[in-house]
Parts: structure tokens; C-alpha cells; sequence
């Protein structure tokens, strides 16, 4: 009787070719997912240094973070903390890290960061330095004739990003002109297109411009025969306009105003060194591109885009400010509009970056 | 430059595959699927039987389980990217968000489809009502858990690929983006190459045998 019981409660577990093709795959797979990849953690033991979360994109404008990280500047000054870089790929994504405490310290656009801290109620950030002026233009399609934003009259212009920088310069300099986009009654229509998809649509004619920031813009000119129709710095004062700020946590800053002067003296140190060695510049900045994305710019590209953009530690308050109140205009920025605490004060910059020279 | 030829894409494979960005991109990926659908399936097949089972459950958490369903989980991302910053567990979120509903509906659907007699038989012969839960109900919608396993599969694999899309930090997703921004096809067909290498290894390798191997069991072969 008990083996009767036995035999239907175990029922003999045969294994089958099948069974063990499938436990063998499936091993395989585990095998190589922990193999290989490194480890997801890059924490190393033993370190027990404060960590410092800083975030940039694998861009051009952002070359003083490419050029600070790759040339060791910002270990170098900030040696009492463990610099972590985080490449992220646009400016809502680095302001998402930096609210959810992930990052401490960002290279972002002017646009984001102004967008954040006013969702934030001023709470979460603020700008503490400039890293990038120029460097974006209006291409018109090599078999276009456009000289001005006038000429935009019925055309369709193609932005990186709805609500993004370049969209809203776009949309203040056509107010500016006496145009319209169409979805305010106008007639300039105004498509959003990822910067990467611009060749291919240039190429095939189906935008008649692109309102762009380099080094895409040089690209666009290099392999798809476009025209610089406005260089963006023509239309501000002094030629001036900001690309890129650094923006730290304001929980960050209080917290650490060491390290924001540290970092302070490796952006500006990368800055100068930028400025004064601007061959060597590009290779570094190609070196890292390259590193980070696996292609490095072309040369002929580079050359060009670099020709375009400033880079600076000033913020250049005044061309924020405009910017701002633009977006605002064209109905991205509603609610509370306050941005008297978004700079660092402005005299600790100044003068402790004259201290760093 | 839009349509790559199959030599350009088969060269770029092996120069990826050469300088080891295709081998780690594999693996980070592969290693966050398989995390995410470890615990889908840890939670999700218990999930799917309690709901089938207890009246109480499936009154309360069947109707939000499957508005969850109807929820594409890359709809999450947003959130999860605040809760738990840039990193590994926001992306194992909305992998888990994907595949742990889908496994618990066809594992729910799987049990309440069994015929009733088995569990009345059972009782019938003595069996204490947990063991009708590991020595019947378990055992008999083995069929339909492999089917909601295969479905979280899909769906986790999909979760994956979306996040990683829009999301940068490593993977296959983002490797395809990355040929997006460079304008170079021949990356992006080779990732898609290798996302497909991967579902068919799984389809035919694993779930195809584990399917094979039940369908023999329950003497539903060679009809």
C-alpha cells in the first residue's frame, strides 16, 4: 500500500532531450549576461570619497566636461570627492537625474534648466556657471534661396525638439520678423525632427530649412550641401548667446560649497585651456566623442562647427533672460515665472573664477 | 545610406562583435531581462493562481490587474526615472510592469479553464487543500504557465527594447539608437539582427523544447 501511495506522489520525473536543450539555452543565456558587460556597479571598494555626479552629453558644446573629464581637471580639483561621470543624451533626461537626486552637478541647455527650476519652484537648481555661446544656425536647403529669417515666409523648417531651444529662438525670431508659425494662424510650419534624421530629410527635400545647433549644423552644410542661411549669434547683442550652462543641485550646493568651487576651478581651468589650445582642443574633444559614442566628428565637420561656438564661464544672464521670456511667449512656460535665484550669486562667481586663473 | 547592403551590415557585425561593444551591449541587456523576468515570473505565476482561485482577490485586484495590462509598461518610464534615477532599477521596473500582468492573466486564465473534476477529485481522494495547489492545479495548467511564460518573455523583451530606447545607459537599445544618431544603418540593422537572433534562440531553444517536453508529458504529441 505505501508504495502504491509512493508511486502516485512521485510520479517518475523523466528527463527529457528537450528538458535539457531548454535548461542548456537558458544557462548559456545566465553564462554570458554575467560573462561578459562588466559590472553593473562601477563602485570601487575601498574608496570611500564622497561621490560627485557630474552629467553631460557627448557634444560639442559641452566640450569643458569632455575636456575636464578626459584631461583629469575636475579629479585634480575636486580630489576629496570621486567624480562620476553620467553621459546622458539630451537636457530633460539630465534634469529628470538631477531631481531624482542622481546627479549633483549637470552641463545642460539653457532651456532645461530654466523649464526645471521653474517647475520646481526655484527649489531644485541653479545655474553657477556658462559653458557655451553660439553655435547654432538656421540651414537653408542648398537649392533654397534664404538670407533671413523673412525669407521663411511658407516654408517648413524642421527643430530638434518642440519647446527646445532652437524651436523657441526659431519662434522669437519669426515674432520678431513679422511671422507666424502655423499653429498660431501663421505660415511657417514648424516640424519636429530629431537632429540625426535632418540628413536624410535634406537629402530628400522634404524640409526647406532646420533651425540646428552644431555640430549638426556643420554637418548638414558638409554632407548634405546646405547653406548657413542666419548664424543665431548675428541676431543677438555682442554676438552672444548661450548654448550650455553648469547647473548644480541647489541641495548639492548648500551642502557642498566646496566642491562647487572646485568644480567651478576645473570648468574654468578646461575653459582657458580650450581657448588657448584649440588644436589640441579638437583632438581631445574628438578623442572623447569618440570614446563615448564610437565615432569620433569629421574633421572637415570639427573644423567648422568649432569655428561657431564660444566657449566662455560667463552665463550670459541678459540672452537666459530672453530666452525665457520667449518660451514663455510662445506658451511653454506658464505659471509662476521667477527667476531671481536661478544664478549663483554672481560675485562669488566672478571673482573666485578670477582667483582660479 | 538607407538601405545598407547585407555585406556592409554582416561586416559591421563582425567589427562590433571583434571590439566586444556588441558581446557587453548582449549581455547588459541580457542580464536585465532576465532579472526583470525572474521576478515577473516569481510573482506572476502565484499572482495568476491566487487570482483564479480566491473569489476575494479577483474581485479586488482582477480589474486593476488588467487595466495594468492595457498599459504599455514604457508608459512608466517617466516615473520610474524619478523614483529611482538614472540606473539599473528603473529600467528593471518597467521590464517587471511589462511582463509580471501578462504572465499572472494567462496564468490566471490557464487554472480557471481546468476542468473543475480534477480538483473535485482530488478533494474526493483525501488531497489537503494546499497540496491541490502544488500537486494539482499546478501541475495541470503547466501548459498554460508555459504560455503566459512565453507571453512575459515577449512582453519583458519589448519593455527592455523601449526603455532602452529612450533611455541611455548601455544595452542593446541603446546601441541601435546610437547608429540612429550616427546616421549609420548598418549598426542599427546589425542590433536588430542580433534582437532577433536572441527571440528565436529563446522561441525555438527554450520555450520550443520546454513546450515539446509538456506536450509529451500530458500525451498531447504526435496527433
Amino acid at each position: 500500500m505505501a508504495t502504491e501511495r509512493q508511486k502516485y506522489r512521485h510520479r517518475p520525473f523523466k528527463v527529457s532531450r528537450d528538458l535539457i536543450t531548454a535548461g542548456a539555452t537558458s544557462l548559456g543565456l545566465v553564462i554570458i549576461s554575467i560573462a561578459f558587460g562588466g559590472a553593473p556597479d562601477t563602485h570601487r571598494a575601498g574608496d570611500h570619497r564622497l561621490p560627485l555626479r557630474l552629467a553631460y552629453f557627448p557634444n560639442l558644446t559641452h566640450a569643458p566636461a569632455l575636456v575636464g573629464i578626459s584631461r583629469g581637471e575636475f579629479q585634480r580639483q575636486a580630489s576629496h570627492y570621486r567624480i562620476e561621470p553620467k553621459v546622458v543624451n539630451a537636457g530633460p533626461e539630465a534634469m529628470e537625474a538631477l531631481l531624482a537626486g542622481e546627479v549633483d552637478i549637470a552641463y545642460v541647455g539653457p532651456s532645461p534648466a530654466i523649464n526645471t527650476y521653474l517647475k520646481s519652484g526655484g527649489k531644485s537648481l541653479e545655474i553657477i556657471a556658462g559653458a557655451c555661446s553660439g553655435g547654432a544656425e538656421l540651414m537653408g536647403r542648398g537649392d533654397e534661396n534664404l538670407h533671413s529669417v523673412a525669407d521663411l515666409d511658407g516654408k517648413r523648417v524642421a527643430v530638434p525638439q518642440l519647446g527646445g531651444t532652437q524651436d523657441v529662438s526659431l519662434r522669437r525670431f519669426l515674432s520678431l520678423n513679422g511671422l507666424a508659425p502655423q499653429d498660431r494662424g501663421g505660415s511657417v510650419e514648424i516640424v519636429p525632427v530629431k537632429n540625426s534624421d535632418m540628413l536624410a530629410l535634406f537629402l530628400q527635400k522634404q524640409i526647406d530649412a532646420a533651425w540646428v545647433p552644431e555640430p549638426w549644423a556643420s554637418r548638414l552644410q558638409v554632407e548634405a550641401g546646405a547653406k548657413v542661411a542666419v548664424d543665431e549669434r548675428d541676431l543677438w547683442p555682442n554676438h552672444e548667446f548661450t548654448t550650455t550652462v553648469l547647473v548644480a543641485s541647489t541641495q548639492f550646493a548648500r551642502a557642498h560649497p566646496d566642491a562647487i568651487q572646485a568644480i567651478l576651478n576645473a570648468h574654468s581651468n578646461s575653459v582657458h585651456w580650450l581657448k588657448e589650445h584649440p588644436e589640441e582642443g579638437k583632438d581631445a574633444v574628438n578623442a572623447a566623442l569618440k570614446a563615448l559614442v564610437g565615432k569620433g566628428l569629421a574633421r572637415e565637420v570639427l573644423t567648422e562647427a568649432w569655428k561657431r561656438v564660444t566657449f566662455t564661464v560667463d552665463p550670459n544672464r541678459a540672452s537666459i533672460l530672453a530666452m525665457a521670456n520667449a518660451a514663455r511667449q510662445a506658451g511653454y512656460i506658464t505659471g509662476k515665472f521667477d527667476l531671481s535665484h536661478a544664478f549663483l550669486a554672481k560675485t562669488v562667481v566672478a571673482s573666485d573664477l578670477r582667483r582660479s586663473r | 545610406m538607407l538601405f545598407p547592403s547585407p555585406y556592409r551590415v554582416g561586416s559591421t557585425l563582425i567589427q562590433e562583435f571583434r571590439d566586444g561593444s556588441l558581446l557587453n551591449a548582449t549581455a547588459i541587456s541580457l542580464r536585465r531581462v532576465l532579472l526583470g523576468y525572474s521576478i515577473s515570473l516569481v510573482i506572476g505565476v502565484p499572482l495568476g493562481i491566487v487570482l483564479a482561485r480566491v473569489k476575494f482577490v479577483e474581485d479586488t485586484l482582477g480589474s486593476l490587474v488588467s487595466a495594468f495590462q492595457s498599459l504599455p509598461s514604457i508608459c512608466w518610464l517617466p516615473l520610474a526615472l524619478l523614483w529611482f534615477g538614472l540606473n539599473d532599477r528603473a529600467i528593471l521596473f518597467v521590464v517587471v510592469a511589462g511582463s509580471l500582468v501578462s504572465i499572472a492573466i494567462a496564468v490566471q486564465d490557464g487554472v480557471k479553464n481546468l476542468s473543475p473534476t480534477y480538483v473535485r477529485a482530488a478533494l474526493t481522494m483525501g488531497t489537503p487543500s494546499w497540496r491541490i495547489y502544488t500537486h494539482v492545479l499546478l501541475p495541470a495548467s503547466l501548459p498554460s504557465i508555459l504560455t503566459g511564460a512565453k507571453l512575459g518573455w515577449g512582453y519583458a523583451w519589448r519593455a527592455l527594447m523601449s526603455g532602452e530606447l529612450l533611455f541611455v545607459s548601455l544595452g542593446l537599445g541603446q546601441m541601435l539608437m546610437q547608429g540612429r544618431e550616427l546616421a549609420d544603418m548598418s549598426q542599427v540593422l546589425s542590433v536588430m539582427a542580433v534582437i532577433m537572433g536572441l527571440g528565436l534562440l529563446t522561441d525555438r531553444l527554450i520555450f520550443g523544447s520546454l513546450e515539446r517536453h509538456v506536450r509529451r508529458r500530458w500525451g498531447l504529441a504526435g496527433a
